[in-house]
């Protein structure tokens, strides 16, 4: 998890379940026992969130590795 | 200079106020604990005074106070790539080690080097008064547990290839074929059996053939994992399974090929025995090449069957295994080159301890090291030290490579077998085996999204060895995109990106379906959980 993401463009995707839209919204995350509010791409119809590279290796894994210390 | 320091503090506390006699300990000279190597220093004569009465004079002193070694308790350190790459010394990581542990609330900012040492015990024989730090390590990460303060991502991976290995998948028991009884099981072990499998099935049938009485065959995991990532209750429940395993055979007495087995088993079971400690008693198998393909340093510059030796690391206090491997590789006709810590010196390949799934950049550092340390080829007899060096590039035999004989050239050549490829090579020797030796026909695995065929280049085989993503966790992606339709799309070049979460981790795959197979573009994981309707 510690390697490099590859640099992807924004909003590229479109929902392949109902052809939406994707639109950064509210999107409710949880860790460990932590719940949180973050506003990331997510199907203005469907609802389906995407979790792109950069946030799963970078934000993301931050927030985990630092909840796992706590 | 002793009377001058003692003075000096009588002073201080006479001037503070406090008292003179308390707690006067250590003061002036006496004999320390602590233990400098003087090796490669010379005796140098006390600077004699010009003027005896006027003292020195400035370039005296100097000449003088540089005969000091600047003393350092460091021997450890300098043997261990892990006490380096945190930059300090037992005393400290004891201290950060006990706060960690004991810190009621706010950050642990010592799980990550707790989780790094690879328990391997070089630095409890290198120490004069024997400071293990991994003793520390060990217990500290069993109190980690218990306390429920283990980060869930340390040892995630290792334990679940450890349950792999103790699933129906490649655990297996069984008599020879032909005999309801044994008097030896041989235990290869689960590395073993990733990185060579065909090692597995030449041992079995040497074996087999050259002992008798029944030698009967357990495939499964020696718990190993479980116990280094302080996991007892994992440990003990893996070995209880085992040992009835085992109970069940009649009690055989046990070879093992790896010696993380060997160091599990010894105590736990009767006359445990290594296979080269066996293999030097017993006629050496006919091989199919001779001996001079190993080489001094590269191709060009071959001279007849030299290696160096890798003693793992957790035969540290097995003199009797050390000596075994040295004596077959003399009776191949190999001459043996010493590595600088050796024997009970040596050092661990980065796998001990679960270092290089808690640590990767680390567990470089310790290979690059190690492997630096001759041209000539390497030898190892644990598969994990093989595939580890190899996977960075030192030319490294195993030593069943050497004994069998056959294309040592691309023996000592081949690449570490990558995560997905282990448990395949398990899974796969356990059929195959079933099926030859034991006749029975192997048990279909479940599950439509093994049919998947994948396409990787190097590139995507490398990430997913990086971020420790298998084959299976790929193909589970795709199956159900493909079958619900929850995916997105790339409208401009048609590639789908679809996740899935089987238990504690979300697998994210973008891919795009090839007429021969499903073309994997990029992979990556995150453990924290969307809950979103409609997401997971």
């Amino acid at each position: 998890m510690s390697n490099t993401p590859k640099k992807t463009q924004k909003n590229l995707w479109k929902c392949g379940k109902c052809g939406g839209e994707l639109k950064l919204g509210v999107v409710r995350a949880s860790y460990l026992g932590n719940d949180f509010e973050v506003q990331e791409l997510k199907c203005l119809h469907c609802g389906l969130v995407l979790i792109t590279e950069e946030l799963a290796l970078g934000k993301m894994f931050e927030v985990e590795q630092s909840l796992e210390d706590k | 200079m002793a009377d001058g320091r003692k003075a000096a503090v009588s002073i201080d506390r006479y001037l503070q106020g406090v008292s003179l006699t308390a707690a006067r300990i250590g003061e002036g000279t006496y004999e320390t604990k602590l233990y400098v190597n003087t090796k490669g220093f010379t005796s140098l004569p006390v600077v004699t005074m010009s003027h005896k009465t006027e003292g020195y004079t400035p370039e005296e002193a100097v000449q003088e106070a540089g005969r000091c070694l600047n003393c350092q308790c460091l021997e450890c350190v300098k043997g261990c790539k892990y006490m380096e790459h945190y930059g300090s010394y037992p005393k400290n990581y004891l201290r950060q080690i006990y706060n960690n542990d004991t810190i009621v609330m706010g950050i642990r900012h010592g799980n990550k080097m707790i989780n790094s040492c690879s328990l391997c015990g070089q630095c409890g024989v290198i120490c004069p008064q024997g400071l293990d730090l991994g003793q520390a390590c060990k217990a500290t990460r069993e109190s980690m547990v218990t306390k429920g303060k283990m980060p869930p991502s340390a040892h995630d991976f290792a334990l679940r290839d450890m349950a792999f290995n103790n699933s129906e998948e490649f655990a297996m028991t069984r008599h020879q074929p032909g005999h309801n009884s044994s008097k030896y099981v041989f235990f290869p072990g689960c590395q073993l059996s990733a990185s060579s499998p065909e090692h597995v099935e030449k041992v079995y049938a040497y074996l087999t053939e050259k002992l008798p009485g029944g030698v009967g065959l357990m495939m499964r995991c020696c718990g190993a994992p479980a116990d280094w990532a302080g996991n007892q209750d994992l440990f003990q429940n893996s070995l209880k399974v085992l040992m009835a395993e085992w109970e069940r055979l009649g009690k055989p007495q046990i070879i093992v090929a790896c010696s993380t087995c060997h160091s599990m088993f010894k105590d736990r079971f009767p006359e445990v025995i290594s296979l080269w400690e066996l293999m030097d008693h017993l006629e050496l198998p006919v091989r199919g090449d001779n001996i001079s393909s190993a080489s001094t340093s590269g191709p060009e510059s071959r001279t007849a069957g030299k290696v160096a030796v890798q003693d793992a690391c957790t035969t540290r206090h097995e003199p009797v295994i050390h000596d075994a491997v040295r004596r077959i590789l003399t009776k191949l006709g190999y001459e043996v080159e010493e590595l600088p810590y050796n024997k009970a010196l040596t050092k661990c390949c980065g796998f001990g301890g679960l270092t290089s799934f808690v640590n990767p950049e680390l567990g470089k550092e310790i290979v690059e090291d190690r492997i630096s340390e001759s041209t000539t080829d390497y030898v190892a007899y644990c598969a994990m030290c093989r595939d580890n060096f190899a996977a960075q590039g030192k030319r490294t035999f195993h030593l069943l490579d050497l004994i069998f004989g056959t294309n040592l050239e691309e023996a000592a050549n081949r690449p570490k077998v990558g995560i997905s490829y282990r448990q395949e090579n398990r899974a796969k020797l356990k059929r195959k085996l079933l099926h030859s030796l034991w006749k029975e026909a192997p048990q279909e695995k479940e599950g439509a999204y093994r049919s998947i065929k994948l396409l990787l280049n190097e590139k995507v085989e490398q990430i997913m060895e990086d971020r420790l993503i298998l084959r299976e966790d790929i193909q589970q992606v795709i199956e159900l995109a493909e079958r619900t339709g929850i995916k997105f799309i790339n409208p401009d070049n048609g590639h789908s990106l679809a996740h899935f979460r089987p238990v504690k981790v979300t697998y994210w795959v973008e891919y795009n379906p090839q007429e021969q197979g499903i073309e994997v573009l990029n992979v990556y994981s995150h453990r924290m959980e969307i809950l979103e309707d409609g997401h997971e």
